[in-house]
This record gives C-alpha cells, sequence and structure tokens, in this order.
C-alpha cells in the first residue's frame, strides 16, 4: 500500500511554522515597500550590449577590453576575488578526499587509490548482505534513513 | 531596457527559496537534506544578488553571485565529506545523533 505525505505534527511543527510566518512578515513587508527607480537612471541594463563578455571583462580585471562607451558602468575588477575562490576551491577538494579516505587496520586508504579495492577482503563477510547496487545493506543492521 | 518584471517580485522569490530552506533546517534531521535547505538559501541570496544588479545597473551582484555559487560547490565539497564520515562512523546521517563537538 502507498501512503502519502503527512504532516509531522510533533516538535518540529513550530520551527515549521516560525519559517512559514517568517516569509509572511517578510512578504508584508516587501510588498508595502516602494521601490520605485534608481535615480534619475533607467532601471536596468542598457541596449546592445554583451553582458556576459562584461562579466568576463570584470571577472578577470580586463578593463581594457571593455567595448568603450557601450561598457555598464560602475562595474568593479574581481581579479583577487577569483583567484581566492579558486584556492577555495582548491582547498575544499583537497579537504573532501582528506575526508573521503579511510583507514583499514591502520593503513590509510584513499577513496580515488586504484589500490583501494585491494586492500578489501574479495568475500564479504557472512552477516553483511549486498544490495543491488553494490553497497551493504543497512536496513537490515537497523540504520538508514529514518526521515 | 526596462524590467518586465518588479523587483520586488524577485524580492518574493528568493524570500521564498529562502524559507523553505530554513524550514528544512528547523524541520529535518537528515544531514543531506541540511546541505539541501542550505543550498536553496544559497541560491536564494543569488537571485536578491542578480535581481538587484539589474535594478542598479551594473555588473557587480552578478558577478558576485558567481563567487557565491563557486562557495556553495565548495562548501558542498565538505559537506558531503563531512557526512561520508558520518555516516562511516555512525551507519546514519540523523545530525541528532553524533553528540561528541555539541556545546
Amino acid at each position: 500500500m502507498t501512503t502519502g505525505p503527512e504532516l509531522r505534527t510533533g516538535k518540529t511543527l513550530v520551527p515549521g511554522l516560525l519559517a512559514v510566518a517568517l516569509f509572511g512578515l517578510m512578504a508584508l513587508i516587501v510588498l508595502n515597500t516602494p521601490f520605485g527607480t534608481v535615480g534619475d537612471r533607467p532601471v536596468g541594463f542598457p541596449e546592445d550590449i554583451a553582458i556576459v563578455s562584461e562579466i568576463g571583462y570584470a571577472l578577470f580585471d580586463l578593463g581594457a577590453l571593455q567595448s568603450g562607451q557601450l561598457a555598464i558602468p560602475e562595474t568593479e575588477s574581481f581579479l583577487a576575488a577569483f583567484l581566492l575562490i579558486a584556492l577555495t576551491l582548491d582547498a575544499a577538494l583537497d579537504a573532501s578526499l582528506v575526508l573521503a579516505k579511510r583507514e583499514e587496520e591502520g593503513e590509510p586508504v584513499a577513496a580515488l587509490s586504484s589500490r583501494g579495492a585491494e586492500s578489501r577482503s574479495l568475500t564479504p563477510p557472512a552477516d553483511r548482505t549486498t544490495v543491488a547496487d553494490g553497497g551493504d545493506d543497512v536496513e537490515a543492521e537497523g540504520g538508514g534513513e529514518t526521515r | 531596457m526596462s524590467v518586465g518584471v518588479g523587483i520586488e517580485y524577485y524580492v518574493l522569490l528568493s524570500m521564498g527559496l529562502f524559507c523553505i530552506g530554513l524550514f528544512g533546517i528547523l524541520t529535518r534531521r537528515n544531514a543531506l537534506m541540511f546541505l539541501m535547505s542550505v543550498e536553496l538559501m544559497l541560491n536564494a541570496a543569488n537571485i536578491n544578488l542578480i535581481a538587484f544588479a539589474l535594478y542598479h545597473g551594473n555588473l557587480t551582484g552578478q558577478v558576485f553571485s558567481l563567487f557565491v555559487i563557486g562557495l556553495a560547490a565548495a562548501e558542498v565539497a565538505v559537506g558531503l565529506g563531512i557526512i561520508l564520515v558520518l555516516y562511516r562512523n555512525f551507519r546514519d546521517v540523523d545530525v541528532t545523533v553524533p553528540t561528541t563537538m555539541r556545546w
């Protein structure tokens, strides 16, 4: 029998209602705020401008290549921020690899190592069942997703 | 160039996304759902940045939203690694189970 979604009325009901109430409050504020126009300038970008090119010029600080009078005004350059984000992404990649590293019998086994499969026993233990996707059947052990 | 849709509707959309993310964080206990909810909140911020960049007629907000997307990718990489370790140690991804580092 299939079951449909049902509203949980336990202790998560109050925080959920809090989020809905926050949306209602913010919607009330925004809908009663007159945004109008920005000074005497028209809202939006000028016609016949290549926005993607301008984003690229701003990202790599290539102001000299900007399209002269057709350039979008008051756009800053972001080369330093671009490099910082690149380093951050690199660090995050390294961190995810470190976190994914397993240790078996004191030996670190990298997730992407070609020797990772060799360190495993070829025959699974008798108390572990294998599901169709090759993983362990965690439901048999009482674990897994509960909510 | 005129903006077809009023800025307040972009703000409403972003608020809706933000509150859906907040709802997920407050009501779910699955770490993967937490990650998805945080992504929703970051994308709500992105919609705000892009809408106000269009409204003000400069590109700073659009470029900044690209950086937010990059940071979200970094956050997901580390978050998935943490969830992997969580599952390996506790055989579960319920965020209320590990209490070792709870203040």
